[in-house]
């Protein structure tokens, strides 16, 4: 009769085995993945235009088994009251409220289901369905094995994706398109045009107009403007700042300038500086001045001054009046002389 | 008949006269505008003829009191004075530009630079009786010393107190006697004359800041041309009028009516870390023999 011991021995050893292998798993179904494995980083801007500014089916991928963070960021120009909670389904995972004093909300977990899960705002309306709707793809775990362990990832210290993974998330991913992990936030290009591009003034003014797009040239609306003038004034050279306008729908912003400089030639900058979403641009145009501008300031009349300045008019005037009576006097006085004589 | 004719010949009918009087009336405006008529035309022409004119500077000048703290902290007698007298080789016991400590409503204490404050409606001019101090088209109050008797009227009539006397023949650098004297850069000075701070006339005529300005270490003086609306301290260039306009930019006395090119930014220092509670009075300045400043090196002035 065998003993008990034995085969308690290897029951035991047997769960020892299964529960030693069990930790990985348990780990990597935690909520929290361990923090020394580097993660796939994804940024998602929530702009007005959608994620990314690109409205429709945002798609993103991953591969299975990888560790996943993904950073929503309110990047709002227009809609600055818009609050959003995003959810990715399957995950069952949400952010914390985002709106405009609480910017940023990350979400990291182990992706480990593969399939589609949509991650959207949790507000149902049409638009937001629309606008802010994107779906993650989890792809099955390829040939290449997941780096989940420090040292044996490939990863670059920017967070770079890690070796093996195809599949990655971006930040500036068309809705198709590959994604590509970024560890900082990326900046939409932009391009300010401004026109006139030069002129020649005779001092009058002009109204500039700036005209912003990004780089697929869709406007960008409600940003800001800057312009400023390029002077040297007291030998100190510098930029004076001439105004702000803000953009409107159609990306057009507008400013009245009234040249007061009295150099020949000077250069106006328009700038953008990209408001945190978008990467700065700027356009410098070129002024000749042919005539003398008005100047910035008149100063009234004073005192004597201003006597001085209506007082020989009103003599003149006087004057005028005092011989151009006598000299009606004269002529009536001659007439009649002359028509007794005639008689 | 015929006289009869003659006389319907002379006589004047009430729309006749009307016309006349309208005619003489335009005349009579007409006749004072005609030179400054014949002054645009002349200027239009040089602009389109490619000589074009320069605009007359309209000059002012702006004290950041947001930067001002006496030279307290640097443990220095003001700069801005000692910059002043070294360019100019004020005469001991005046100062063109003077730093006052002021107590506030508050009970703190701030530092106010005082310069001339060259009024556009100036007194000193309107009491001369022989002319000798006059205002520029520039904005900027000079004294002839080659007409000034020495009547001391302006300097009673100076609400701000910036002029003063040489009782006496005041030292001057060597080589003074040779110096070519003009009201933008009167060296020598004489005796029984009125001086004042003349908003280093000789220097911003030339593109430069005031001696002041260039010597303020913390660059709280502003020089600025209100006709180009523009303002610079050696540092930044600013438009001149937002700059007054953002920052409740007040003048000295204006209940007056002076109408001070000078203006004020409140503030006690704080910029520059004045500290508020400590009374601290700014040092006394170095005359320009202590200084050992001369004719050759007056540009160079007290450097930042």
């Amino acid at each position: 009769m065998p003993s008990w011991r034995p085969w308690a021995a290897r029951c035991a050893a047997s769960m020892a085995a299964l529960l030693m292998g069990a930790v990985p798993v348990a780990v990597a179904h935690a909520a929290d993945p361990p923090a020394h494995v580097e993660a796939v980083k994804i940024r998602v801007d929530l702009t007005d235009g959608g994620f990314n500014g690109e409205p429709g089916d945002f798609v993103l991928e991953v591969e299975q088994g990888h560790v996943v963070e993904m950073t929503f960021v309110w990047a709002h120009v227009g809609y600055v009251e818009e609050e959003h909670i995003m959810l990715l389904e399957g995950y069952k995972l949400e952010t914390e409220k985002l709106n405009f004093q609480n910017r940023e909300g990350t979400i990291k977990f182990i992706a480990d289901k593969p399939g589609t899960f949509v991650f959207k705002c949790d507000l149902d309306c049409d638009v937001h369905d629309y606008l802010q709707r994107g779906y993650l793809k989890v792809k099955r775990a390829g040939s290449a094995p997941p780096p989940t362990q420090e040292g044996q990832g490939t990863g670059s210290p920017t967070g770079a994706a890690p070796s093996g993974a195809t599949a990655s998330g971006s930040g500036t991913a068309p809705s198709s398109g590959q994604a590509v992990p970024v560890a900082g936030p990326t900046l939409l290009p932009t391009k300010l045009s401004v026109s006139p591009s030069s002129w020649v003034t005779g001092g009058e003014p002009i109204t500039l107009m700036a005209v912003l797009t990004d780089a697929k040239g869709k406007p960008v609306p409600k940003a800001e403007v800057r312009f400023s003038l390029d002077t040297d004034f007291a030998g100190t050279k510098g930029q004076v700042a001439l105004g702000v306008a803000k953009t409107d729908g159609n990306g057009v912003a507008f400013l009245d300038y009234q040249p007061t400089l009295g150099a020949r030639r000077h250069a106006i900058a328009a700038s953008f500086e990209g408001q945190g979403l978008y990467d700065e641009s700027q356009q410098v145009i070129q002024v000749e001045e042919v005539g003398v501008p008005p100047s910035a300031y008149t100063m009234p009349p004073i005192g004597l001054a201003g006597f001085r300045h209506w007082a020989p008019r009103a003599l003149v005037l006087t004057i005028v009046v005092v011989w151009a009576t006598f000299g009606f006097i004269l002529y009536q006085a001659l007439g009649v002389r002359w028509a007794r004589a005639r008689r | 008949m015929d006289g009869k004719q003659n006389h319907q010949k002379w006589q004047l009918s009430r729309r006749r006269l009307l016309a006349l009087m309208a005619t003489a009336g335009a005349a009579a405006v007409a006749a004072p505008l005609a030179p400054s008529l014949l002054t645009k035309v002349r200027g239009a022409s040089a602009a389109t003829g490619g000589q074009r004119q320069t605009p007359l500077r309209q000059w002012a000048m702006v004290f950041d009191l947001r930067k001002c703290e006496g030279c307290v902290t640097t443990d220095k007698a003001p700069q801005c004075v000692e910059g002043c007298n070294a360019e100019h080789f004020v005469p001991q016991g005046q100062e063109w530009i003077r730093v006052f400590e002021v107590e506030g409503a508050a009970g703190h204490n701030y530092f106010l630079p005082r310069p001339c404050m060259q009024c556009e409606n100036p007194p000193c001019v309107n009491v001369c009786p022989v002319g000798a101090t006059y205002r520029t088209d520039e904005g900027i109050i000079l004294i002839n010393h080659d007409r000034c008797i020495g009547c001391r009227m302006c300097m009673a009539a100076c609400p701000y107190g910036v002029r003063s006397f040489n009782w006496d023949q005041p030292p001057n650098p060597a080589g003074a006697t040779f110096a070519n004297y003009s009201p933008e850069y009167p060296v020598p000075h004489r005796r029984g004359t009125v001086e004042k701070c003349m908003l280093c006339a000789h220097r911003v005529g030339d593109g430069r800041l005031p001696a002041c300005a260039e010597a303020c270490p913390m660059y709280a003086v502003y020089l600025g041309d209100l006709g180009e609306d523009i303002a610079t301290n050696g540092k930044e260039v600013v438009k001149l009028s937002d700059f007054l306009a953002a920052n409740s930019a007040f003048r000295l006395k204006e209940d007056l009516g002076t109408r001070p090119r000078v203006w004020y930014i409140p503030g006690h220092g704080q910029d520059e870390g004045h500290d508020i509670t400590v009374r601290s009075r700014p040092k006394k300045a170095r005359s320009w023999q202590e200084q050992g400043a001369t004719l050759e090196h007056k540009d160079e002035g007290v450097k930042k």
